[in-house]
């Protein structure tokens, strides 16, 4: 006689629960057989394609797709305002993943905010809110903008693919569809967002590293500087008497040596900084904020002899103090190569090109070889001496730093002693 | 009147930097007595009379305490928590003299509520000129909290 025990009480632990190797054929067939059953009349007697939470593994077929990073079923959000076809695709897809079925564009987006489903399925023509118009609702959201979007349409032919792709989907499905290919796609953009999502999280991973290697550089190499710079000093201020001249010299040239390696690692940190802290964007006055930057380089060389023009009313959207670091840079080195002009001209103002705003800083300083340009925004690079100019050589890599992170381009016009003139845009359309 | 000196407590690891406080406090003229621990074990053991510093008089503080954020075994942040947490030490007056300028350390050590967040100049003149300004604002112009009697 044999007796088969029910439960899991008897079972080793391990052995309960496990997954099993390879997938089961059942499920294919399964959703052969649903198909065919679409198009009989009541065929209701399939199962319930919604299964409450608990008792999801008990009805669904054995998992062929990928789980989702809490292990759970992938949820799928499918919107159509045709009943039978909103029926007939859940059935489809609830053997594999949870799905929660809604009649227009204007639930799906509530449904999507709240429930957060791992893929959007959507119909294109519904009332309220259309496919297109929820896409366009999902990619505004934060909270929605990754999720995978997939359209279904009754319009084929490739321009209204096209269409479906350019407005932001990341795929688009002609109406009618066989089950397997609905099931393919599905399939492989849950499997893309997974990647993704992986990717996310080592890039994330990556720039905490990052930090901390900042943070440590920040602390850790200026500590021996500070002994380097204060002993030499200590030693000038005793022991300056018993010292010759040379001797002095060496010792003067030491404490210039860190005062330029401090100056480097203040630079260094504060580029890095650019790049971690976020971006908020205001309305903000380029005028003003230019002019409050000309003020304290006068106030710090009221000597020279100065003319500069500020166009009137130059405004964007920006990160305000971002923005005061990238005029302060740019106006900063204008400033700087005209110190041996007899006259220093500077100008700040905007064209108009196409519907692009650019604005510019342009002076008459000492320019450089345009054979250069392309070093110009590298960290460290320099295309004056130190002795004509001096600078660390990170201002323009982090004036580009800035201007990229508003999604604007930075880009250059000089000739050797005819001064240059920096152009730059904020990615600001009008 | 004749006043006695509080002790300045300096809590820093780095040798170089503590050898470099002292010359720089003898040259601000400030003639406080100096007292030094290089951990932050070491820091709250002495404030709080335990370990090595068992049975020493806690009700006599010190005027006020520069801590380093950069502390091996706790942390600079960690022994500004310990001593604000205890009725004995938390109103001792706290510096934050550090190399970082860290938007996260600043904001955590006035979460904590240190008395004031002070950058280490690497330049040895800024240095001094630094130490001179604390010691004239910390041990003349502040009027301390009132010793306590225990």
């Amino acid at each position: 006689m044999v007796t088969v025990k029910a439960g899991t009480t008897h079972l080793p632990p391990d052995r309960v629960g496990a997954e099993r190797a390879l997938p089961s054929t059942a499920m294919r067939a399964a959703a052969y057989v649903e198909e065919a059953l679409h198009w009989l009349p009541n065929a209701a007697a399939l199962p319930d394609p919604l299964p409450r939470s608990g008792e999801a593994d008990l009805v669904s077929a054995p998992r062929e797709t990928a789980t989702t990073p809490a292990g759970r079923r992938p949820r799928i959000l499918w919107a159509d305002d045709n009943a039978d076809m909103r029926d007939y695709v859940r059935r489809l897809l609830a053997d594999r993943y949870d799905v929660l079925a809604v009649p227009d564009g204007l639930a799906a987006l509530a449904a999507a905010r709240d429930k957060s489903p791992d893929l959007v399925l959507t119909d294109v023509m519904m009332p309220r809110l259309d496919g297109f118009g929820l896409l366009r609702e999902l990619r505004i959201d934060a909270r929605t903008r990754t999720i995978p979007v997939i359209l279904l349409s009754a319009r084929a032919g490739e321009e209204s693919t096209v269409e479906g792709l350019e407005a932001g989907a990341d795929d688009y499905l002609a109406k009618p569809f066989s089950a397997r290919e609905l099931l393919a796609r599905v399939r492989t953009h849950l499997e893309l967002a997974r990647v993704r999502r992986e990717w996310a999280i080592e890039l994330e991973q990556a720039n905490k590293e990052l930090e901390a290697f900042s943070y440590s550089v920040s602390h850790d190499l200026r500590a021996p500087l500070r002994s380097i710079d204060a002993f030499s000093k200590a030693l000038l201020d005793e022991y300056g008497e018993k010292l010759d001249e040379r001797a002095c010299h060496y010792l003067d040239r030491i404490r210039a040596g860190t005062q330029r390696m401090s100056a480097l690692i203040n630079d260094l940190l504060n580029l890095s900084r650019m790049t971690r802290t976020p971006l908020r964007k205001e309305s903000i006055s380029l005028t003003e904020l230019a002019r409050g930057v000309v003020a304290e380089l006068h106030t710090r060389e009221p000597s020279r002899n100065v003319a500069i023009e500020i166009a009137d009313g130059l405004s964007a959207r920006g990160d305000k103090r971002l923005i005061t670091i990238a005029l302060v840079n740019l106006l900063g080195n204008a400033w700087k190569y005209t110190a041996k002009r007899p006259e220093t001209q500077i100008a700040f103002g905007r064209e108009n090109k196409g519907n692009e705003a650019v604005f510019y800083v342009r002076d008459n300083g000492a320019g450089f070889d345009m054979a250069y340009a392309g070093k110009l925004f590298a960290p460290f690079q320099r295309l004056h001496l130190d002795s004509e100019f001096e600078g660390t050589g990170i201002g323009l890599a982090t004036v580009q730093r800035i201007i990229s992170r508003h999604g604007g381009r930075i880009w250059t016009e000089a000739a050797v002693d005819e001064g240059a003139t920096f152009f730059f845009t904020l990615g600001d359309m009008r | 009147m004749m006043i006695r000196e509080r002790p300045i407590f300096l809590v820093e690891d780095n040798d170089d930097d503590a050898e470099l406080a002292v010359m720089a406090f003898h040259r601000a003229k400030i003639t406080n007595p100096l007292i030094r621990a290089r951990d932050g074990v070491e820091a709250l053991d002495y404030l709080f009379g335990r370990g090595e510093h068992g049975g020493r008089d806690v009700s006599d503080l010190p005027a006020v305490a520069l801590l380093d954020l950069q502390l091996p075994k706790l942390s600079g942040l960690e022994v500004l928590k310990a001593i604000r947490a205890d009725d004995r030490t938390k109103h001792l007056p706290i510096i934050i003299l550090t190399s970082s300028n860290e938007d996260k350390d600043r904001l955590s050590a006035y979460d904590q509520f240190a008395n004031s967040y002070v950058l280490k100049p690497v330049d040895y003149d800024q240095f001094v000129a630094t130490v001179l300004q604390l010691g004239l604002h910390w041990m003349v112009l502040n009027a301390p909290p009132p010793r306590k009697e225990i």
